[in-house]
């Protein structure tokens, strides 16, 4: 219990010291109406959005984890993210501008989650089936990306592109206050799911022989994963491997196993803060979008957390 | 608890694994199901669960069919020890015992302490009380048997089902579990099914062996009176000897 706490209290500590980095990023704001503006209207709503978003993902990430009994098995890999992303450019492409980015997001989703769980279905939805059949319409649909990537004209190609490396630069008040509504729902409905979550994990027929439907909290689990990435991907585009490392180092530093959703939360969050810190840095006189960063520490980090648990057996 | 299976059929791709197995379990005694691989006697124990629905014919508890109740009612009835159970990462002795409590908690009823003494008599019978805080992966393979067999305890039913409990046990931790089984029977009247591979260890601790072939019942009844070498040679397909004990505690069996 006292472990549990600590960590949780060291994630929070540690969130805030980042947020507070990021406020002051760029030097301190001058103490006019000017400063307090950029302030108020962009710093705050851009860290706010970074570590809701980030908490999404993580929460996403851990449900999907702990339902399909796998480390690797994240919204991103096994295709709900890559289908709201595969619909935003094809929303792009079609209107040539952002304007429906959040429906298409939202549409493309679930209905790649819609298509994956469908295929998976028979037998109660086994855990393997559907990550193979997953990961099958993710690389489709990254594939489906590319093509509408490069039948794009240059400047449309382009802003497809920057969409699609995640980044927290166009943060807005209105972005904020959804993100927060979609984290508080999100939540509370993980939270419903948490106890029998937790007790997936000596397979399904003890699961069902204990009194639970291992079949239906899969499916709830992996619905509501595909909502959360969904709308992580509207507000901000995809920001790889946060999904994946927030539920797996949480678990590291608890050393316990189950959902851990606080802490997969709060983990996403300080990922996604630490990305967006990393984003402020000049760059060769310019700077990266924060998506560009998680994908660059993590697959590293992937690869150390995959080496330290087998060690460890 | 009265557990009545009746008239049990199930196709699997054209192959009949179910044909017609009727069974009425006798309440508060130990009844093995022997057979050959492929009999059916694991499926016959899996529709026991409810883990299995048969196409038709069914199993009733207390004159209730299972399809009839809830997964947590079924779960508060019976409890089932799967062929090899799956040891949560990281969990402790407690820990694994606690998850026997599934049935009788939830979101919003958590452990009280009634489930705790629950699972403290499950540790004490169990002889695992001074382990409790041991983690289970670091037991040896009879010891976390016998941590499995205390989840089903604290599940706390009138019915425990165990799928081969003895499977991947050198023989001292096979009579170590079959006796804690026995025992358990015998302090609590609790109703007992299980497959079992060995045919002389099912004679020494059960009270009732049921022989399965070919998803049919071949026999049923006390060791003595059904275990004899042509019963065996009908269910197995070789022949078999077959030599009463000298304490009378029922028959040897061993190959011609």
């Amino acid at each position: 219990m006292s472990r549990a706490r600590t960590v949780t209290m060291a994630l929070a500590l540690g969130g805030l010291l980042l947020a507070a980095l990021l406020l002051l990023a760029g030097g301190a704001p001058g103490r006019d109406a000017t400063g307090a503006a950029i302030l108020l209207h962009i710093r705050l709503p851009r860290v706010l959005l970074a570590a809701l978003v980030g908490a999404m993902l993580g929460l996403s990430g851990t449900l999907l984890q702990t339902v399909l009994r796998n480390p690797l098995a994240t919204p991103d890999v096994v295709g709900f993210g890559g289908g709201a992303a595969a619909a935003v450019a094809a929303s792009i492409a079609v209107t040539g501008g952002l304007g429906l980015v959040l429906p298409a997001a939202l549409a493309g989703g679930l209905a790649s989650a819609a298509l994956i769980l469908g295929l998976a279905a028979r037998g109660g939805l086994p855990p393997q089936a559907l990550v193979m059949i997953g990961v099958a319409v993710n690389l489709t649909l990254l594939a489906l990306t590319d093509v509408l990537l490069s039948l794009a004209p240059g400047l449309q190609a382009g802003e497809t592109a920057r969409f699609l490396t995640g980044s927290f630069a166009s943060a807005h008040w209105g972005a904020v206050a959804m993100a927060a509504l979609v984290v508080m729902a999100g939540g509370a409905l993980a939270g419903g799911l948490s106890f029998g979550l937790a007790r997936m994990d000596m397979g399904d027929d003890m699961a069902r022989a204990q009194g639970l439907a291992p079949g239906g909290l899969r499916l709830g689990a992996a619905g509501l994963a595909a909502m959360l990435v969904s709308f992580a991907v509207a507000l901000t585009g995809p920001l790889p491997f946060v999904a994946l490392l927030a539920g797996p180092l949480a678990r590291a530093l608890l050393r316990q196993g189950g959902p851990v959703l606080p802490q997969a939360a709060l983990l996403g969050a300080l990922l996604a803060l630490a990305a967006d810190l990393a984003a402020r840095a000049t760059v060769f006189g310019g700077s990266l979008p924060a998506g560009l960063y998680t994908a660059l520490v993590g697959g590293p980090a992937m690869l150390v957390l995959i080496l330290t648990t087998r060690e460890r057996g | 608890m009265a557990l009545i299976l009746s008239d049990l059929r199930l196709d699997l791709s054209g192959r009949a694994i179910l044909d017609g197995i009727a069974l009425d379990i006798a309440p508060g005694r130990v009844t093995a199901l022997i057979g050959p691989n492929g009999s059916g006697k694991s499926t016959t124990l899996r529709a026991m669960a409810g883990l299995v629905s048969p196409d038709s014919g069914g199993v009733s508890l207390n004159g209730t069919p299972l399809p009839q109740m809830s997964r947590r009612e079924i779960a508060r009835a019976l409890a089932f020890l799967p062929q090899s159970p799956i040891l949560p990462e990281g969990i402790t002795v407690r820990g694994l015992v606690e998850r026997g409590r599934t049935p009788h908690l939830g979101s919003f009823r958590p452990m009280t302490a009634t489930d705790r003494a629950v699972v403290d008599r499950a540790l004490d019978r169990t002889g695992l009380t001074a382990l409790a805080a041991r983690r289970a992966a670091t037991l040896s393979g009879g010891q976390r048997q016998r941590a499995f067999i205390a989840m089903t305890l604290a599940q706390d039913t009138p019915v425990l089902l165990l799928d081969e409990p003895t499977t991947f046990l050198d023989l001292p931790y096979q009579i170590e579990v079959l006796r804690l089984v026995r025992a358990l029977n015998q302090d609590s009247g609790q109703t007992v099914v299980m497959v079992l591979h060995d045919i002389n260890l099912a004679c020494r601790f059960a009270d009732r062996v049921v022989g399965i072939r070919a998803g049919q019942v071949l026999f049923d009844g006390t060791p003595e009176e059904v275990v004899t070498g042509t019963s065996l040679e009908a269910l197995y397909g070789c022949p078999l000897t077959v030599i009463p004990l000298p304490d009378g505690r029922g028959p040897m069996v061993l190959p011609e």
